[in-house]
């Protein structure tokens, strides 16, 4: 199965690192190959008795039923991920229903060149559109940026944490190859320190300005760093500036720690107000 | 409805649809 990577619509706003690998039931539109076999069979038998017309239309009908067997599969892929996100952008190329269509039109195309009248070709198409809508479903047709201001904040954030977060897995790929014992632990603390951050900010997409600086600049600049330290580590040169690498992670650590502290104690800050209002509407009401 | 009433009946009609139309349909004269 591809990464979820290739499926960019649908990842665009992805943030939910779990799943690296999509895993799709295996079985899913597998039918549809048993039909577009028997097209194929028929394409052969056609050729065999020089029906060119016959052989060009089945070898059509063929195709356009592996081709929407294939976009089932690809939207149906997309979807999965759209549904496991928090936050998800609707895939703007819609698949599955453009395999929906292929197929009703296969058909149809297929019982009208067959011993149907155009009107039952029709019924026949209608009923494939409906039964795909029921079974499959067609694609998921909005944004899910729930708790967002607006969609163009939702996109603003979102672009920040999926860069935050790719930003956060490279950090840790340079902590695995590092062969220095003291530095790769503090570069594995700090990247899941800025996981931390990146984490509340998903829960609370109003913290976004709070903790803006450190996402895009400080955890650009430590990526860059990592990975300069990196080449130098394997080319046993690291020596140089070990230390002060060490100093500056620790005291990034340090930092990160207080900004999710500050993070939280907003929260706190802010119940705290909430509660004391509270209390005094309870009190005027006696 | 259910959504497995649903799941059965899409899955009935689409692929009926499906085999009937494979079975008189395009080529079914060979």
């Amino acid at each position: 199965m591809p990464s979820e990577k290739q499926y960019n619509s649908a990842s665009a706003y992805k943030v939910d690192k779990d799943e690296q690998k999509i895993k799709l039931p295996l079985l899913t539109g597998s039918l549809l190959l048993i039909f577009a076999f028997k097209y194929l069979a028929t394409s052969f038998f056609a050729l065999g008795r020089g029906e060119s017309f016959y052989f060009l239309t089945s070898a059509l009908i063929f195709s356009m039923v592996i081709a929407s067997f294939l976009l089932l599969r690809h939207g149906t892929a997309v979807e999965i991920i759209y549904n496991r996100s928090k936050y998800a952008k609707h895939s703007k190329i819609p698949y599955k229903t453009m395999g929906a269509v292929l197929l009703s039109t296969a058909s149809i195309l297929s019982a009208y060149l067959g011993s149907y009248s155009f009107f039952a070709s029709l019924m026949l198409g209608i009923s494939i559109l409906v039964g795909w809508y029921m079974y499959y479903g067609f694609d998921p047709y909005a944004d899910k940026i729930e708790g967002y201001e607006s969609d163009k904040s939702a996109q603003r954030i979102m672009t920040l944490l999926t860069g935050a977060n790719e930003d956060i897995t490279a950090i840790l790929g340079y902590a695995k190859e590092m062969n220095s014992s003291t530095i790769a632990p503090l570069m594995k603390e700090m990247a899941l320190e800025f996981q931390k951050i990146v984490k509340h900010i998903e829960d609370e997409p109003d913290d976004y300005d709070k903790a803006r600086k450190y996402l895009v600049s400080y955890l650009g600049e430590l990526r860059d760093m990592s990975e300069t330290f990196t080449k130098l580590d394997a080319n046993d040169k690291r020596k140089d500036v070990e230390v002060d690498f060490e100093e500056t992670l620790r005291e990034g650590i340090n930092k990160l720690k207080q900004q999710y502290e500050k993070l939280m104690d907003d929260d706190i800050l802010d119940l705290d107000i909430k509660l004391s209002v509270m209390k005094k509407r309870f009190k005027n009401e006696e | 409805m259910p959504n497995w009433i649903r799941k059965v009946v899409g899955f009935l009609l689409l692929y009926s649809a499906l085999l009937i139309t494979a079975c008189e349909g395009v080529g079914s004269a060979f």
